[in-house]
């Protein structure tokens, strides 16, 4: 029996090893997809890349890089992001991130034990966030209300919450305020004993 | 209570104010019709605004919402969590206004102005003063003013900040906190290696009081090898002023003076940003230490174009409040470009202290549908029960307005 647990496990563990297997493959920038926008920025091959030796391929192109490649995407993608090429006319391209981050591995910024310190990145360089994100991404996560599209405590949540407040308090202050105990459990508005 | 013509109003206020603006804006309007704790029937409603805006060199930004609760004979009390306005001015960033969490301990309701200069390309000087807020058990309100300075330095290994902050109100006492924080990034290829140190010192400016250590926390991690990231932590946290309302002192009517864990964690990262996560700590309340423990293990898939997706969580708790095993998952189906359903289910023994376990299910269906390329409808339907009898169901429906230019 244990071995047959061993033996599920250990597949278990080389199917996720599989799945593991895509990090760290950048796709190739579509210079045929970005022709006409690139046109209309007065951008040249000069404009990004060096003149010398490179190598071939996806690899040796992005080792001619003169710009940062998060500024070179997200001076047309994002709003507020000056372009990285000076004198380069803003071309406004698709702002929705899954536009390319779907096939994107995540950016060597957000590394070992980036989702447990990026509160401290935040307060300690903000202007590097700002290359990729605005304030509204923190507002998303850390302080939007009760909706649709909320994505945090599911509906059990509410009959346990208590017991997590206890353990582990320090996690809700993150984003709660004190009020937000007392507006249900001390007032008639929330209805809760 | 009927909706009064004051509801109208604010709302109307709300879609005025916010068509009248160009950039980016987006309206949330959501209902629900549900019982409340003592089986009452109890519908709510609230109102929610976002907009982004530049003015020139000037981004505006605002998050604001009304609530409203039938038979509840509460006034209308229309809250801004955010509104700002933000800029530069040669080598420095300011801003003003209102925003959460700018505390360096502390998230609180804050009114105030901060500036940021960068003495250099790597060094940087900062300072706030404002109100903060905060809402005590009379839902009266407590008021302190609050001023920050701190000097910081951004490298490509080592980050460091240290500040000096002080708040002062006519119901609390005058407190002065310095802290450090500090982060080592050690490589960014495929073996990265992270430290980080975090220390908040309260002194409270009164007679006999002594310097308290109120947050001291550890990090560490590392990706050995490129998929599998370890993590380790440890932390105390203690409140400085268990006798006020103010800030923190919740930390010490819940969970008594001094908390302090130890972690550990390990992620296995996949292929477009999917991971599966562990996560155990070992936590311990007061000075004589109760134990207690936190684990999670989940599956995030990641970003990807994939029609279904499926994210199982594991959660367990123990502590002074009691303990549970929470086993649950979305299910997310997005049929079309137009047209998203998701479903969630999960299963949950607790037992909370001095009280016998519950075995409790909870379980929803959503549906999302866009209806204009700037409207999009919500409808929800879920229930939760239990083996002690409880039986809750619940509807809802939202309608989402966006537009940017």
């Amino acid at each position: 029996m244990s071995r047959a647990l061993l033996v599920l496990l250990s597949a278990c563990l080389l199917v996720l090893l599989g799945a593991a297997s895509g990090l760290g493959t950048m796709p190739s920038f579509d210079h045929d997809a970005h022709k006409p926008a690139n046109e209309k920025a007065g951008l040249s091959c000069v404009s990004c890349h060096t003149l010398g030796p490179g190598g071939s391929g996806p690899t040796g192109m992005a080792a001619t890089l003169i710009v940062k490649r998060e500024a070179l995407c997200h001076g047309c993608h994002v709003k507020g992001v000056e372009p990285p090429v000076p004198g380069a006319t803003v071309v406004k391209g698709p702002r929705a991130c899954e536009a390319c981050h779907v096939t994107m591995p995540q950016p060597a910024s957000h590394g070992a034990g980036w989702k447990a310190g990026h509160g401290g990145d935040a307060r300690m360089a903000p202007a590097s966030c700002r290359d990729c994100h605005r304030q509204r991404d923190c507002v998303d996560c850390h302080e939007r209300k009760e909706s649709a599209g909320f994505r945090v405590h599911d509906r059990s949540w509410e009959y346990i919450h208590g017991i997590a407040a206890r353990t582990d308090l320090a996690s809700c202050d993150t984003c709660h305020l004190q009020a937000d105990c007392v507006s249900c459990h001390a007032t008639d508005r929330g209805r809760a004993p | 209570m009927r909706p009064s013509l004051p509801v109208f109003a604010c709302v109307s206020l709300f879609w005025c104010s916010g068509t009248a603006l160009a950039g980016e804006l987006e309206l949330e309007s959501v209902a629900q019709v549900r019982h409340d704790h003592f089986g009452d029937l109890y519908v709510p409603a609230w109102q929610l605004l976002r907009f982004e805006q530049d003015a020139g060199p000037v981004a505006l930004q605002g998050y604001a919402g009304i609530d409203w609760m039938a038979g509840v004979p509460a006034p209308l009390d229309p809250d801004v969590y955010q509104l700002s306005a933000a800029g530069e001015l040669g080598a420095g960033a300011w801003a003003l206004g209102r925003q959460r969490g700018m505390g360096a301990l502390r998230s609180q309701t804050f009114d105030g102005v901060s500036y940021r200069h960068a003495l250099g390309e790597r060094l940087h000087a900062g300072a706030w003063v404002g109100m903060a807020r905060h809402q005590d058990v009379d839902d009266l309100l407590d008021f302190a003013t609050m001023a920050r300075a701190e000097l910081g330095w951004s490298g490509d290994v080592l980050m460091l900040r240290a500040g000096v902050e002080g708040s002062d109100g006519p119901d609390t006492e005058l407190i002065a906190r310095q802290d450090l924080e500090g982060m080592v990034r050690l490589g960014t290829g495929p073996r990265p290696a992270r430290f980080g140190v975090r220390a908040v010192v309260a002194e409270p400016v009164v007679e006999d009081a002594l310097p308290i250590l109120e947050w001291a926390r550890v990090d560490l991690a590392v990706r050995p090898w490129s998929p599998l990231e370890l993590s380790a932590h440890g932390q105390r946290r203690e409140a400085a002023d268990p006798d006020s309302l103010f800030g923190d002192a919740i930390l010490d009517s819940l969970a008594g003076g001094v908390v302090q864990e130890a972690g550990v964690g390990a992620r296995l990262l996949g292929a477009r940003w999917s991971a599966l996560s562990m996560r155990y700590a070992l936590v311990g309340y007061g000075d004589e230490a109760t134990w207690g423990y936190r684990a999670d293990l989940a599956w995030q898939p990641g970003r990807s174009d994939a029609a279904v997706r499926v994210s199982p969580v594991f959660s367990s708790r123990a502590g002074p409040g009691g303990q549970y095993h929470a086993l649950s998952s979305v299910l997310r189906w997005r049929a079309s470009d137009a047209t998203a359903l998701s479903a969630t289910l999960a299963l949950v023994p607790y037992q909370k202290v001095d009280l016998p376990w519950t075995a409790l299910v909870t379980g929803g269906l959503q549906l999302q549908q866009r209806v204009l390329q700037w409207a999009r409808l919500g409808a929800m339907v879920d229930l939760a029960a239990d083996n002690a009898g409880l039986m809750d169901v619940r509807g809802g429906a939202t309608l989402n307005l966006g537009w940017s230019s």
